[in-house]
Order: C-alpha cells, then structure tokens, then sequence
C-alpha cells in the first residue's frame, strides 16, 4: 500500500519538481550515460530546439526524460528513444530517409540534422500543418512534410536508405517494405501512449525481410547508476 | 408523510439512473476502469449528507418542510450543472495524464467533489425524510430500495432510446417531480430560482447538448482526425455506445506476412464505447489475401474444419476467415447486441455480413453458456484474441472475461470432437505477459485434460508482432511439424512452439532477445511452474473466481519492477489497475473529511464503536454482496446487462420488502438479531452452495434461470434490508443525536466498499469478497446488542 502510494505520488509529482534540464544535461544524462554513442546522432539531439517543437505549456518540461503530449492524442517521444530510433537506422550524411508519423517534427529535425534528405508524412492534418510551420522556422530546409496516408509512403522519392515509422500500426504496409532499399533499415516502437515498449527493427536483406527486436537499455534507470 | 414514499420513489429512481448514466458517459469518454469511482461518489454524498445532518439536524429539522422539496429540486439543477461543468476544458480530466500530471490528478479530485453535490443534496432530502420519519422508516426505506431497483430499468431504457448525455438530461426530471410532490401550499415563492435555475438548464441541455468530450487517446477520437473520416452508424443500447467510422485511410491486417506485398484494402472501423473492436470484414464472397498471408490460416492448414465455433466474434473477423477456409458450419458468438444492430444497419445499406452466410449460425449469448449445454462438438473453436497491438496501457486489467478462464477452457475441451483444435492470438507484449499467460492457461488445461506432455499437443507460431496457438486433442504429427515450418519459411514467421526445433529456429525471422520468453515457456510446458508463478508479472491462468485474464500488476514485485522501469512509467503499464487503487485512496481521503471529521467534531452521543462496528459492517457488507451477486450473475445468465439489472432490481427491491416488513420486528431485540444471523446464515450457506447450484441449473432455459436468480438474491436481499432500518430504530430510540452519524458510519464503507471489493477480487478473487461480506454481517450480529442504549 505505502508503495503504491508513494508511486502514484512520485509519478505524478516528479516531474512537476524538477528544474528544466538543458539540452546538454539530457544527452549526458539520459543519453550517454544509457549506451547511446553514435557522434552524429548525439551531435543531433545536442542542437535540435526540442523546446520549440512542443506546445507552449510543455516547453519547461521538454527536456525532461519522459514523453509529452503534444495534442490530437499523440505525444513527443522520449529524448531517449528518439536517440535510439536514430542510431538504430544507421544514419548517414548522404541518406534519404522517410518518416510516418510526424507528430512534432522533433524526430524529423534530428534526422535532419545528420542525413540529407528527410521526407516526412503525417496523417492529421493540424499535427502537419503545426510541424510544417515550427520546421521552417527552425530552418530545415531539408525535411519535406506532406499531408497524407502513411500507407503508401513517398514513392516519388523512393528507394529510401531507412525509414522511421513513429505512428505504427499493427502490420507494415507493403508500399513501405517495397520503398526500402536492400540493406535498409526501418524502425518501429510498439507501445502504448506514453510507453514504448521495444522497438523493431525490420531489416530488408537479398534473402528476404527480417525483423529484430531492440530492448532499450532504460529499463536501468540512469539515476540508480553510480 | 403524505406523498412523501412517491416523493422518495422518484428521488431514488433517478439518483440510480443517473449514476448508471454516468457510469456509461465515463466509459465512453474515458475507460471502464470509472465505475467504481461514481458508486464511492454516489456514496460519498450520502454518507456526507449523514454527518451534515448530525452537525445542523436541529435547524434543518425546524426547516424541513420547506427544505425538504428545495433540495429536491436542486439536486438536478446540480445533476446537469456538475455534468456541463466536467465537459470543459478547464476541468476535465484524461486516464492518461493523470498519472502524468499534478493538474489531471487534480481535476480528477475536483470531478468527484463536482458529482459529489448532487448526491449529497439527494441523500440530505432523503436523511431528512428519515430523521423527520423515524417511526415510519421500514415503509419509508421501503420507497427508497423499491425506486432505487426501478432506476436501474429506468437507466436501461433510457440509454437504449437515448445517447448518453440526453439520457443524463431525462433523469433530471425524476427528483423534479418528487419536489412537485412536496412543495407546501404556502410559500412556494422560495423555490421560484430553483425552478427557474432548473428550467434554464434544462432548455439549455436539449437546444444546446453537450455530448461527452472524449480522451484525446481513444481510439475513436484520434480516428476521428483522419481527414475523410466520416461516423457513418452510430447505436446507443443498453450494453454499449457503438460507432462504425469509414474512410479510405483505414486498414485491418493484423498477423499478416511481411512478405505480402498485395494491397491492404480500406475497411470500416468499429468502435464500442470509443475502443476498437475491429473492421468489418470484406463481403463473403471474396477470397481473402489477407487471411491467407496471415498467422490466422494456421489451424486450416493442420487440418479440415467442418464445425467451427467463434468466441467472441465481434465484427466477424474470424467467421470470415472460417468462410474463406471453406467451413460448412460456423457457430459465432458474441453477447454485445449493441454491435450486431449498428453492424446489421451498415450492411443495409452495402454488402452482406459475413453473419448472414449460409454456413454461419449467430448465437447473441455468452458462448460458455451455450456450449455447456450442447451436445455440438466442433472441429475448430477460436478463441478471442489477448491483447492488442502495442498494448492498452493495462487499461483492461480488470474487464471481467469468463470466456478465458480456466472453467471456460475446460467447456471448450470438452466440446471438440476428436480431431478438434483451440485456437487463440496473441499480440506479443514486453516485457512479455499476455503470451505466457496464454502457455500458461493452454498447457493447464491439457494438464487437467489428462495430457502430461503439453508440448507435444500445440503449435505455436510468431509473427512480428503475435502468436498463433493452436491446441490440438491429437498429438502433433511429423507430416504437421514439416508443414508448419515450411508455413514459416514462406511467410516470414517463426514456429514459438513445435516439437523438436531449435532456439535458432524460434528466432530466424523475428529476433528476439535473451531467453526468458523461451525459457519460461519451455518450463511452463514441462509442469514445473515454479519460475512462471514467481514471475515479475502474474501470468496464472484466470479462473472464474478470478475471471481477470489482462491483469498483470503483482502488488508483491513493485520493488522489481521499480528496478526494471523509471518510475514514471509503471504507471503506464496497467492504468487499469492503479486507477482503483487511486479511486480507494480518494475515497478514504472524502469520506474521511466529508463524512467522519465533522461527526467526530460534532459531539454526539457516547455509543460510538458499536455504531461503528454495527452501520460499518452493514453498510461494508452489502455492497460487497452486491457487486459480488452482479459477477456471480453475469456469467449465469450469460449477458452482463441481465445480471446488473437483475441482480440490483431484485436485491433492492427485496431489501425494500425486508425494510417494509421490518417495522413489524422491535429493534435491538431478538428478532433483530435473528434477522443478521439469517443474513450470515444463507451467505455462509451460498458461500459454498451458490457456484453448485448455478452450474447444474446453468443448462435451464431463461424462464427458470429467472426464477432461480429471484429466489437466489432475494432470499439474503430481504434479509438484508432490515438491518438499516432497525439499527437506526435502536439507535434513534435511545440516542436520537446518533442517528446521522450511523448514517454517515454507513456511507463511509459504503464509499470505500466498491473499489475495496474490487481489489480484493483481484488479489484473492470472489470467494474472498463473498467471504468478507458474511463476516461483516456476522460482525453486525456480534454488536447489535450494544448500540441500543437501555
């Protein structure tokens, strides 16, 4: 009882009481110190304004180690999984990378801080149109956000060399398998709101599609680590 | 007293109706998880208005007459008030952030407190009428239990004619009449505002409805942002608030290869009480790609299936794999008539269902029931699927399903012909849970079949994101095992379960980290347990004494789990839970403050423990039968609608005819006594005869499963309403000053009762509960003597 107690107690006040982290503070913090290691990706989540990619409310608590809300029954993602969605890509300079689900556009910023074409499609019209406008402000003339159905990805710009999918669904649309380049990678979470679980990694080889599932290593709190 | 019963009849009726309704709006727009939270508010008011009654019962007294309709006819004004309130921005609350955020966890707090007052005001006229009527109380008590059970029909048909929050708007006019009823001839100028106040709101709430804002994370609301998304049938009855949404954007292809490269075409969405519930299948005369790319086509595959049953079968999903498979007979089974009717008027106006093919029988009756009875014996029964992809968060923790316990399965067994299969999905979760309940269950009840080596009767195979389990009542043969991994191979799956292969083997297409899965599966199959059952999540097989299969929380390993998750995730993976856990705290909080503080202040009489002891244990005792009786009764008669209606219409109804009769026994004296020991006497009797008797009778026809059922609650129903009436008789004879506060005594475990009971269904499951309800009674016997001061 004294444990639920003081779960439902912490949980809900705990990151009411902490001071805003910096960016530099979380990529030490809830980054590093939790195994992610890639330069660029790290490099990435240093620079992107996550701040300025979330409603006005949530902006003191954008850097906190937890997903947002962000409306329309979407969240921003972990800093964390972000990263590691990120590095489990294997991004580089010269990939074309395609993203379902654009929500905030926080994950599309730091992919394009690192790779140099981002294609981003998302399915509610006002989360788009929110992230189209906060991704120009900020400068990425390298991220194109489109309005539509995630289902059949951008075949104008296919093949691509990764793809992330942040608003998955219980199955992968073939349009997307096909769009994949040989030796590509696309990432998938499976949770629920506010709680990704694992994430899949789908592997498109000669020999056929595979997928892996990727345990994140939070599960170790990074505040328990000496 | 004139016109006073009718005036508490109607009162009783809609304060019933209204928290049936509210029930129903809060699982709408939020999750089902809310019910309890509405009994304990209900019952906060009336334990609150006890203790306001002790601290002011003298000037409320001198002013009852007027008082007595004013607050009447202010309990709706507050009924539509609070209702319109909740709806804003400002104060509405989300399942989700209120374990996110202090602001939610506060408006959740101020939601109980805003529905608190209309219950309060309701239960304060009704206190009144009690103090003001003592000598009168069996009859009076009588009106309040007899309106009460109406209310509970009165809820029914308005929510099977009307939308929630127009439903909410019609039960407003109940306790409007009763005060029409009892507004004195003189001085009727002072209810002018109030009246006023009322009509305003109620021309507001039919010009201008208020529908109930829904989460932003239900499924139906974020649907519902797809731009060409259009709710194309939407049903209100008695079980559910159904919605079929169209658009082109959306899809339905769960356990499908990744090697499918065809199209996955647009179907319409389902959605009961704002959570999916599937597509709608294609017309049956297509072939399905989808079906035969998927996980699904694996029991058609291992052998031919004449006869299959469906369990559960919703939108039709799996009836419409049984026609592709080419079955000649198909039994599907699904208790929400709801579904069927919103489904039956889309395929008016397009393609037939799937239900009305030829080969398919539908059946709207829990399929345990049926089966039980039947002489029928199937080749295939599916079934219903555990889990959803991603997971819900454990929001569905605590859905009561009797179609997946251990007794469930052993019908199902029993009803398969000697080639026969079980089969069941999975959608895999992590850490893993639902899959090794599943192994857990299916390998329990070979065990119990008779099959000391379970491995060697199931298949199991794994996609990206589900397992297919098929459990067979032959062993697997080679010829099976060879097709099976050649299944795999060209679809990208991987076999989880099959005699002979390789962890390599179980992991090829679909890797998985570490062994535990494997490990825990492989012992779980083998019989030793041990590991399984010291788990970090409970994955034991549930049974009908606890029908809980999506409860995972183990109170006992929150020091493991707070080693494995940031803490401000455990929440997030069985809401469903923690929220009655939440609702337990907050109830205890109120009632404490709303109800014992200002009695215990309030200096009134010296007999306190008895009282406390005695209007406890009642008003504890009660509602545990109460909610147990409903349980019992659903799986009985097989709809959960018939129980809940039954079991409350009969149970308050008979509790009215105890208190009528009670006036007749002098309180505090021995037939008082033996009243409480008759009570304790029939749940004792029940606590071991009950489950007996409603199985062998469970083959009757309705007709005598109604007579049954009335004789069955109504028996300790009557009994158990005269304890109330009579121990306030006692008390007020002797000590008037300690009436409302037995009142208020009773409210505040009245208030906690509810998600008490639940909790402890949970941890140590029904019997438990019906146990603790005969205690109190028994407790109730013990003290009876001393709360009556000579």
């Amino acid at each position: 009882m004294k444990t639920i107690l003081m779960i439902m107690i912490a949980s809900s006040f705990l990151n009411f009481l902490t001071a805003l982290p910096a960016r530099e503070n979380m990529v030490n913090a809830q980054l590093i110190r939790r195994g992610i290691s890639h330069p660029s990706v790290l490099s990435a989540m240093r620079k992107v304004e996550r701040h300025k990619l979330v409603p006005d409310n949530m902006r003191r608590r954008a850097y906190d180690d937890s997903p947002l809300p962000i409306g329309y029954g979407q969240t921003i993602s972990q800093p964390y999984i972000v990263a590691f969605m990120t590095e489990a890509i294997l991004p580089e300079k010269n990939h074309r990378v395609l993203e379902i689900g654009t929500g905030s556009g926080y994950q599309a910023a730091v992919l394009a801080e690192i790779v140099s074409e981002v294609y981003t499609i998302e399915i509610v019209k006002e989360l788009g149109e929110r992230a189209k406008k906060d991704l120009g402000e900020l400068g990425y003339g390298n991220i194109h956000v489109k309005l539509a159905d995630g289902y059949y990805g951008w075949s104008e710009h296919a093949p691509f060399d990764a793809i992330v999918v942040t608003a998955a669904a219980e199955y992968i649309p073939p349009a997307l398998v096909e769009q994949l380049k040989t030796g590509g990678r696309m990432i998938i979470p499976v949770g629920s709101n506010f709680m990704v679980q694992q994430l899949v990694l789908v592997e498109k080889t000669e020999d056929g599609v595979r997928t892996r599932s990727l345990m994140p290593v939070r599960f170790v709190p990074f505040t328990r680590e000496k | 007293m004139k016109r006073v019963p009718q005036a508490l009849f109607l009162l009783s009726l809609s304060i019933i109706g209204f928290q049936i309704i509210l029930m129903r709006i809060l699982s709408v727009n939020q999750w089902d998880n809310f019910a309890n939270l509405i009994i304990s508010t209900a019952m906060l008011g009336f334990g609150s208005a006890g203790s306001f009654l002790a601290v002011f019962k003298k000037r409320l007294l001198r002013r009852a007459d007027t008082l007595i309709p004013l607050l009447m006819i202010l309990c709706p004004v507050f009924m539509l008030s609070a209702y319109r309130v909740s709806q804003a921005e400002a104060f509405r609350f989300d399942t989700y952030l209120v374990f996110f955020s202090a602001g939610h966890l506060l408006r959740l707090g101020g939601f109980i407190l805003l529905y608190f007052l209309p219950f309060f005001l309701c239960a304060l006229s009704i206190g009144l009428i009690y103090v003001r009527n003592i000598g009168s109380i069996g009859r009076l008590y009588f009106s309040n239990l007899a309106g009460s059970g109406a209310g509970g029909f009165a809820a029914l048909v308005l929510l099977k004619y009307l939308f929630p929050h127009h439903a909410l708007t019609a039960a407003a006019f109940f306790p409007f009449a009763a005060s029409i009823l009892l507004i004195p001839e003189k001085g009727r100028r002072i209810y002018f505002t109030a009246h006023a106040l009322f009509a305003a709101l109620i021309t507001l709430s039919i010009i201008s409805p208020l529908p109930p804002s829904m989460s932003q994370y239900k499924p139906l609301a974020r649907t519902k942002l797809i731009d060409d998304a259009e709710v194309t049938v939407k049903k209100s009855g008695h079980h559910s608030l159904v919605h079929i949404i169209e658009s082109g954007r959306l899809r339905h292809a769960p356990g499908i290869s990744l090697n499918y490269a065809g199209h996955i075409p647009a179907r319409p969405a389902v959605f009961v009480n704002g959570n999916a519930a599937g597509s709608i299948p294609g017309y049956h005369g297509d072939s399905d790609p989808l079906f035969e790319n998927s996980i699904f086509i694996l029991p058609y595959l291992i052998s031919d299936r004449h006869k299959v049953a469906v369990i559960s079968s919703g939108t039709g999903t799996f009836v419409s794999h049984a026609i592709n498979a080419g079955t000649s007979e198909i039994d599907a089974f699904e208790h929400n008539a709801d579904l069927l009717v919103a489904m039956e008027k889309w395929h008016k106006s397009n393609y037939p269902s799937v239900y009305s093919h030829g080969s398919v029988s539908l059946y709207n009756i829990e399929a345990r029931a049926f089966l039980r009875n039947t002489d029928k014996n199937y080749d295939l029964i599916y079934l219903p699927s555990a889990g959803s992809f991603g997971g819900s968060s454990g929001l569905d923790a605590l859905k009561e399903n009797f179609n997946t316990t251990k007794e469930a399965l052993a019908i199902y067994w029993n009803s398969l012909n000697e080639n026969g299969s079980l089969a069941v999905t999975v959608y895999t979760d992590f850490p893993p849970r639902a899959t090794l309940k599943t192994v857990y269950m299916l390998s329990e009840m070979l065990r119990s079949s008779g099959i000391s080596d379970p491995e060697q009767h199931m298949i199991g195979v794994r996609s990206w994101n589900a397992v297919n389990f098929v459990v067979s009542k032959r062993p697997v043969c080679r010829e099976t095992i060879k097709n099976v991994i050649e299944f795999c191979r060209n679809n990208s799956f991987d076999p989880f379960i099959l005699s002979g292969i390789s962890h390599e083997e179980k992991v090829y297409f679909n890797y998985i980290p570490g062994t535990e899965l494997f490990d825990l599966t492989e012992k779980i199959l083998k019989g030793d347990t041990s590991e399984a059952d010291d788990y970090l999540f409970y994955i034991r097989p549930a049974t009908d004494n606890r029908p809980y299969f999506s409860r995972y929380l183990r109170i006992s390993k929150f020091k493991d789990l707070m080693q494995k998750f940031p803490i401000n995730e455990i929440p997030f993976l069985e809401l469903g839970y923690l929220i009655v856990w939440l609702t337990l705290i907050f109830s205890i909080i109120f009632s404490a403050v709303l109800t014992i503080l200002p009695v215990a202040i309030h200096k009134s009489g010296g007999k306190k423990i008895p009282v406390l002891l005695y209007f406890g244990s009642i008003g504890l005792g009660y509602m545990l039968i109460e909610i147990i009786f409903i349980q019992r009764f659903v799986l009985y008669l097989g709809k959960p609608l018939y129980a809940v209606t039954a079991v409350l219409g009969i149970l308050l109804v008979s509790s009215g005819a105890g208190s009528y009769f009670s006036d007749r026994i002098a309180p505090g004296g021995k037939k008082h006594a033996y009243a409480l020991a008759a009570i304790s006497s029939v749940l004792i009797f029940y606590l071991f005869a009950l489950t007996p008797v409603l199985n062998l009778t469970s083959g009757a026809n309705i007709g005598v499963k109604s007579v049954i059922t009335l004789f069955t609650v109504a028996l300790p129903g009557f009994f158990m309403g005269m304890p109330f009436p009579l121990g306030l008789k006692a008390v007020g004879n002797s000590d008037e000053d300690s009436v409302p506060w037995a009142w208020g005594i009773n409210g505040f475990f009245s208030v906690i009762a509810a998600p008490l009971a639940l909790i402890v269904a949970v941890e140590a499951g029904s019997f438990a509960v019906f146990s603790a309800g005969a205690a109190a009674y028994l407790t109730a016997l013990v003290s009876v003597r001393k709360i009556k001061i000579r």
